[in-house]
């Protein structure tokens, strides 16, 4: 904490200190409590969703909601208790998304760390040219390029396919391919030619010498790329939302809640869903939050 | 030592003619190797589409029949089209509603964390939001704002207030939207913030208050010069993040009411995702790269151009 | 046989010479020192040697076989790093046997190896720990015991002792020597520090700016530098330099220094005579320089009247900073010497040690 010298009464600024701790519960709970009123909400029985309105606290508390959306209800039951009548199966939904993003992290990440070590580390023509190209290509918004990628699915009949939702990510990202590289510039030239010298080929040196001490930056970019695959929307929506077996958890919620009954909304299930896409990503963050929460200052201030 | 090479290979044999040296030689061949899947998901999804996105809007194509080549027919219609205008507008009024407030508050609430505690738990619950699907945040906030069950307004009603429309009033959707993603990057934002705030030496502040400084007088002395590089990258990635939203968007209000949301990304995903007018959309598409690049560069210089120390 | 020859090799990078015609036969078991100042080519010479770096032009040879195009790996040799380069992630043990391994060496034999290496350095007790669990001392062995157990045909060190402590390297200068004697191996070392290079070398090669200077035994390259620079740079504290004139007088040949006059004894007579009148560089070491009152006997004496600057008193001996004629200089004289700052003092130069240099190129005129 930072200290001020100079002359002060002791009381104005426990006043002071006082005032930011009360600032700061403020933000913390204007930043927590949504969370908990859609939990709350998942938690009260559908047809009571429109009398509880104003209790903080759910009202008899059931898992019919989440059973429900998870398609695990009977069908009459559920249309009876509010469902909208189609399943929109958040289990299913849930198993797409975990494919979807596990594929991309471990891929991505790969091919990634391989394309920055040659950047970082060997001699090629034109290797400035062409990591600049790589990074320059971070400038492009998304949706420039989202069309002609859409597109080009479209005529390799990849539309509604898991390889056509992957395609783009599986290989690189201008952001993964500049993280990876800063950090191998940093690794001790020596050990490499240590390596070499024992006899390792190029190759054997990235997978057995260089990634391992990579490791944590490895596993931060991991993380990353995983929340980032598991947050995307609209690509996962143009390619893969018509098919059950390829619509992942963000886009099965942005149809869930397209289908409005007559009347109301289905809140309660609604929320449900939601509750269920934020599940994964507290899991992720409760074991990898520290090194994510690290890379944040890093990687923000060049 | 002078300039060491990365070299690893010794000397290739000399009977090779000299290209095939530079480009084949066992270290070039192994980076080649090395590069390649990188090299063709660069080449197949941000090059090869990057220059079709531009072909593409030099043509009609509705995705059934060949495209046909129609010059700068879709740029004049978008200069004309009151939609696109509709859409500037209201996007840049979504950037002016969202980052002023969102950035204050960021820098706000990182010298608050700063002062009181540098606590990762407290930084962990701050980033939470951020840490979210766009769309798991829409429907948050879309549940809180409801006029009618929504917990924001059954307050409101119990304290004698009217109902605020929230989102289905075309005045306040994009005030609203605003402020679901002020609350989404608030906290993010201050932790970039933060960060940079650790690098200001302490001893600044200590000279400062043998002065006689007030905090105040510090915040804007020190505090904010100091901070200009990461504010800067802050706002920067700030606003060209802003100009894009969608996904918010797409979830609550679809564009309505009454156009009080078509923000550009909506207008481009309609005309290519509904309307299947592709050309339309990719000359849309690539106004709004150029949009982006003018407002940065016009940024980068309106920072630059206060620069004191 | 371990022989190495470096052939006419040179390194370019672009418009810089970095290694400038390097001829060198190093014989089997020799231990051989590259030494000079930052940025003379003794890294890239050695590097050039482990194949770490391409040859610009010029052979280079281990035993018979030329190695220019020959990888690293199979040039059978061993690399001890000057940051030791040990694999962070693995422990001591896999740092020692991780280049066995790779040439699926059978168990078995990694085992005695490494087991072998650790106790000839003293780290058995380290093997399972990691390098960042180690003191730079340990560190250094299990980057020496990396290299042992390759048994190897050349040992190559880049400046290994630059990251210790004054203490430790001088403990371990002793036993880089005695590992020396007891691998038997040719050991090819370069460091920046003379001291290391006199104490630990069999030949040393000095080397400034690319060139080649001297390669000789450290005996010689002591009493008999090539040049001004090796002079200079070999023996510390170095050796003192005066730009002086050969003249004669009453027949004789004297070197004449402005403020004192030395007269050139016989043995150097018929070397100097062909330079007389013109003008030269005197070599004289601090240690060829004595107090009056306390020459050693059968020092051939000439002498320097000066005046002492500054006294530093070492112990076993004193050092005197002295000016003559306005050109300061060093002699390390008895520690009973009475000399005072301020004192006039008759310097005794020994004339049975001096070295005379070519004022152009510096070369020694023997």
């Amino acid at each position: 904490m930072t200290t001020i010298a100079g002359p002060r009464a002791k009381r104005p600024v426990n006043v002071g200190k006082i005032g930011m701790w009360g600032v700061m519960a403020v933000v913390v709970f204007i930043t927590l409590f949504p969370f908990w009123w859609v939990v709350r909400t998942a938690l009260i029985p559908s047809p009571l969703t429109l009398t509880t309105a104003t209790s903080l606290l759910p009202v008899q508390s059931t898992l019919d909601n989440f059973l429900r959306v998870m398609g695990l209800m009977d069908p009459a039951k559920a249309v009876a208790l509010g469902g909208a009548g189609q399943s929109i199966n958040f289990i299913v939904a849930l198993r797409n998304s975990v494919f979807f993003a596990l594929a991309i992290t471990v891929s991505q990440v790969f091919f990634c760390a391989m394309g920055a070590y040659a950047f970082a580390r060997l001699q090629f023509p034109l290797r400035n040219i062409l990591f600049t190209l790589y990074v320059s290509a971070l400038t492009i918004p998304g949706i420039v390029l989202l069309i002609p990628n859409f597109i080009l699915m479209r005529q390799l009949g990849w539309i509604g396919t898991f390889q056509g939702m992957v395609a783009p990510y599986l290989l690189m990202t201008p952001y993964a391919v500049f993280f990876m590289r800063q950090f191998f510039l940093g690794i001790n030239r020596e050990i490499e030619e240590a390596a070499l010298i024992d006899g390792a080929s190029r190759f054997t040196t990235f997978w057995r010498i260089i990634l391992p001490i990579a490791q944590p930056q490895v596993v931060t970019l991991g993380v990353i790329t995983f929340i980032s695959a598991w947050n995307d929307y609209l690509w996962p929506l143009i390619i893969g939302g018509q098919n059950t077996n390829t619509r992942v958890l963000t886009v099965a919620l942005g149809i869930f809640r397209s289908q409005t009954t007559y009347g109301a909304p289905d809140w309660a299930g609604l929320m449900s869903g939601t509750t269920l896409a934020i599940i994964p990503t507290i899991l992720v963050f409760f074991f990898m939050g520290r090194r994510l929460l690290d890379s944040i200052g890093f990687s923000g201030i060049k | 030592m002078s300039i060491k090479t990365a070299t690893m290979q010794p000397g290739y044999s000399q009977t090779q003619p000299a290209w095939v040296k530079r480009w084949f030689n066992p270290e070039a061949l192994t980076a080649w190797l090395f590069l390649l899947p990188s090299l063709v998901g660069f080449g197949v999804f941000y090059a090869v589409p990057a220059i079709r996105g531009l072909t593409v809007s030099f043509t009609n194509w509705d995705m059934l029949q060949a495209p046909q080549f129609v010059g700068l027919q879709n740029y004049a219609r978008l200069i004309q089209d009151p939609d696109f205008w509709n859409a500037l507008k209201v996007t840049s009024l979504y950037v002016l509603w969202n980052i002023p407030i969102q950035t204050v508050i960021a820098i706000l609430l990182a010298v608050l964390m700063d002062r009181l505690t540098h606590s990762s738990i407290l930084r962990g619950i701050l980033v939470l939001p951020w840490l979210m699907p766009n769309v798991v945040v829409a429907l948050l906030w879309l549940w809180l704002m409801d006029p009618t069950l929504g917990f924001i307004n059954v307050v409101v009603k119990g304290m004698g207030f009217q109902t605020i429309p929230f989102l289905g009033s075309p005045d306040l959707a994009i005030p609203s939207i605003a402020l679901i993603n002020i609350w989404r990057h608030m906290g993010y934002t201050a932790l970039l913030i933060f960060a940079g705030l650790q690098t200001i030496d302490r001893s600044l502040y200590e000279a400062g208050g043998v002065d006689g400084a007030s905090e105040f007088q510090m915040f804007w002395g020190i505090t904010l010069p100091l901070l200009r590089p990461v504010l800067v990258f802050v706002l920067v990635t700030s606003i060209i993040g802003s100009f894009q939203i969608f996904d918010t968007v797409a979830i609550t209000t679809k564009g309505g009411p009454v156009s009080a949301t078509k923000v550009i990304n909506w207008l481009i995903y309609e005309h290519a995702f509904v309307r299947f007018n592709m050309g339309y959309a990719t000359a849309i598409s690539v106004v709004l790269f150029l949009i982006l690049v003018v407002v940065s560069f016009i940024q980068m210089r309106l920072m630059r151009a206060g620069e004191v120390d | 046989m371990a022989s190495v020859k470096y052939e006419h090799v040179f390194k370019r990078y672009g418009e810089v010479i970095a290694v400038n015609d390097f001829n060198i036969d190093v014989a089997d078991k020799e231990f051989l020192v590259f030494v000079g100042p930052s940025g003379c080519g003794k890294s890239t010479s050695l590097r050039m040697l482990a194949g770490l770096e391409e040859i610009s032009e010029g052979n280079i040879y281990i035993g018979d076989r030329l190695v220019n195009d020959v990888a690293p790996k199979d040039r059978d040799i061993a690399m001890v790093f000057q940051s030791y380069a040990l694999y962070p992630h693995m422990s001591v043990y896999e740092n020692m046997a991780f280049g066995l391994k790779l040439r699926k060496t059978p168990k078995a034999e990694i085992d005695r190896r490494v087991k072998e290496a650790a106790q000839i350095l003293g780290i058995e007790q380290l093997l399972g720990r990691k390098p960042k669990q180690l003191s730079g001392g340990q560190r250094q062995r299990v980057a020496v015991g990396r290299a042992i157990v390759r048994e190897p045909k050349v040992f190559l060190l880049d400046e290994p002792l630059s990251n210790l402590d004054a203490k430790l390297r001088v403990q371990t200068r002793a036993e880089i020597s005695k590992l020396h004697l007891r691998l038997g191996t040719t050991f090819i070392y370069v460091t920046h520090d003379q001291t290391e290079a006199m104490t630990m070398g069999t030949r040393i090669a000095v080397m400034k700016d690319g060139i080649l200077h001297q390669i000789d035994t450290p005996q010689t390259l002591y009493d008999r530098p090539a040049n001004v620079f090796v002079a200079g740079f070999i023996g510390s504290p170095a050796m003192n330099f005066f730009d002086v004139r050969l003249t004669t007088s009453d027949g004789k040949l004297v070197i004449d220094g402005g403020s004192f006059h030395l007269d050139v004894p016989t043995d150097r007579l018929k070397a100097l005579q062909p330079y007389a009148g013109k003008g030269l560089v005197l070599g004289i070491r601090p240690e060829d320089l004595h107090d009056p009152e306390f020459t050693p006997p059968g020092v051939v004496a000439g002498h320097i009247p000066s005046e002492v600057d500054v006294t530093e008193l070492m112990g076993s001996a004193v050092n005197l900073y002295l000016l003559s004629g306005g050109k300061q200089f060093v002699a390390i004289v008895d520690p009973r010497t009475r000399a005072r700052v301020g004192n006039k003092v008759d310097i005794v130069a020994n004339m049975g040690n001096f070295h005379i240099f070519d004022k152009q190129t510096e070369q020694a005129i023997r």
